[in-house]
């Protein structure tokens, strides 16, 4: 049940000619990708009907390791660019691809009102509580108290929580799911790419290098267990193998509507005009 | 200021966005030119592929002229796509005329577009002989469609000992002052960059030929002047710099030009 399909093979939807990639030892957006590209073998996407679009960031980073139509943007604007080309082209299968800071601290306004229009997107957003690639500093998604570069006696800031603000903001599908759990990951990230409307999906992810070493997190592995034990996902809110602090992180797929989708609309709209 | 005029952004549009790159930026002076420059913008930037600004000052962009439209059409404004076999398809290998083909999503190349430097394939590239070549093309595309992309305006300058070099509103305001001192028997003529960058500087030199002296008035703090400086190093340039959130009137470039007139 956990074990790939057979016919997928993740190297089929890479461009080998990116490898080596960037991303650290232990990095968690490297299972957000293969989880990301498995929804997409098994929805049976062309990929040349495919454009993803990503910011600035170590998650920005992931478009060019994809064999499709990418776009790495300008920082915070993913969302902005992906806007214009799924409005001009229709036919395209539209994903973004942006982290904690890219999408709620420099594009959080391209957020909320990508969220508004409900424009036929996925957008996945990777969320390591950290600016990684730049050094280190505080996100907004930064758990209070954790030590960064920018933020060396603790962060005092409380942290965003980026599917309350997409709910909130009236995105059409809102979910979330840990990077430990690809399996679930990729049928959430399925539902969102199948969804008519703009679709948001937080992935928990984890920084080994920057984040964990910063605050003596452990290894990769122990970061990814404390997944299980410290965000006390909601999947496992029954399991009795592993005790939980009392942080509760809702997990699976935590809002979702029937608004109507923002590029139809305008297309219908215009036809109308033009019909008068 | 909001909704005063001003001219201080000449060097924010040429140099405004981080890393090296050339710009093409068009300074309108009235209603009519600025739809004939907007088209001309479409037009360069479809066939340069690159962003162009059209930059005009408040006067120049809220000032109510009636202007018969129609006359100017788009030329240029066929973008060339990418075609042949997807395998030999680089995104930035250029054509004879340095203007990569674009490719368009959904026709199969499955492209990377970046913002970071690139080789031809379009994937990041760091190594410095790629690099160099890459950012090298940027400038010399351009240089090499100079003819569609300069523009100017050259008012009796070929026997004027003053030329005052200027854009926008204080190019309309220079007009009348060139009338004014022509009526008093002073030699003053005007050179007004249409295309602001990359400055037309074959033109400005050509209009300059026997000028002893050049006029910069501009509302700001001396920007056009810095670059007529540098591209006639041997002449004498003077600044009449207004930063008050006015206009410069005619009267007071007819003063200054006169002034200077007879101190050459």
């Amino acid at each position: 049940m956990f074990s790939d399909a057979p016919h997928f093979d993740v190297r089929d939807y890479l461009r080998k000619e990116m490898m080596p990639h960037f991303l650290c030892p232990g990095c968690g957006h490297g299972m957000a990708l293969r989880a990301l590209l498995w929804a997409i073998h098994e929805l049976n996407i062309d990929r040349d009907k495919l454009a993803v679009v990503s910011g600035i960031g170590c998650a920005g980073r992931l478009s060019a390791y994809i064999d499709a139509n990418t776009f790495h943007t300008t920082h915070g604007r993913p969302l902005a660019y992906a806007t214009g080309l799924a409005l001009a082209r229709p036919d395209l299968h539209v994903v973004v691809i942006t982290g904690d800071g890219d999408c709620l601290a420099i594009g959080g306004n391209h957020l909320i009102h990508a969220c508004r229009r409900n424009l036929k997107l996925t957008c996945l957003m990777l969320n390591n509580e950290i600016y990684g690639m730049t050094g280190g500093q505080v996100s907004p998604t930064t758990s209070e108290t954790r030590l960064t570069t920018t933020t060396p006696h603790g962060n005092s800031e409380p942290n965003f929580d980026a599917c309350a603000l997409a709910t909130a903001a009236g995105a059409g599908f809102v979910g979330r799911e840990v990077t430990r759990h690809v399996p679930k990951l990729k049928e959430l990230i399925k539902a969102g790419l199948q969804h008519p409307g703009f679709a948001f999906v937080e992935v928990v992810s984890d920084c080994t290098e920057v984040y964990g070493r910063k605050n003596d997190m452990g290894s990769s592995a122990e970061m990814v267990l404390r997944q299980k034990s410290e965000m006390r996902p909601s999947a496992y809110r029954d399991s009795v193998d592993e005790p939980f602090r009392s942080t509760d992180l809702p997990t699976g797929i935590l809002a979702q509507n029937n608004r109507p989708e923002y590029g139809a609309a305008l297309r219908a709209a215009a036809a109308a005009r033009a019909a008068k | 200021m909001p909704t005063r005029p001003s001219q201080a952004d000449i060097y924010q549009t040429r140099y405004g966005s981080h890393g090296d790159y050339p710009m093409i930026v068009l300074a309108p002076a009235s209603a009519r030119e600025i739809y004939d420059e907007t088209i001309r913008a479409f037009d360069l930037a479809e066939l340069c592929r690159t962003p162009v600004i059209l930059l005009y000052d408040q006067v120049i962009a809220q000032s109510s002229e009636t202007v018969a439209l129609g006359g100017r059409t788009s030329v240029h404004a066929t973008r060339k796509w990418a075609s042949g076999p997807r395998e030999a398809y680089k995104p930035y290998a250029a054509d004879a005329d340095l203007i990569p083909p674009m490719p368009r999503p959904g026709d199969g190349y499955r492209t990377h577009t970046t913002g970071l430097t690139h080789s031809e394939t379009g994937f990041p590239s760091q190594d410095p002989e790629t690099v160099t070549r890459n950012l090298g093309r940027l400038y010399a595309k351009l240089d090499k469609h100079r003819d569609l992309i300069d523009s100017f305006e050259a008012v009796r300058c070929e026997d004027a000992e003053v030329v005052i070099v200027a854009i926008g509103i204080s190019a309309r305001a220079a007009r009348r002052a060139v009338d004014a001192c022509r009526a008093e028997g002073k030699k003053v003529g005007l050179f007004r960059p249409v295309t602001l960058w990359p400055f037309p500087e074959v033109a400005l030199r050509e209009a300059t030929r026997n000028a002893k002296a050049i006029l910069v008035p501009e509302l700001n703090i001396g920007q056009l002047r810095l670059e007529i400086e540098r591209q006639l190093r041997d002449r004498r340039v003077e600044g009449l710099h207004l930063i008050s959130g006015e206009p410069i009137t005619p009267a007071q470039i007819a003063a200054a030009a006169t002034k200077l007139a007879s101190e050459v």
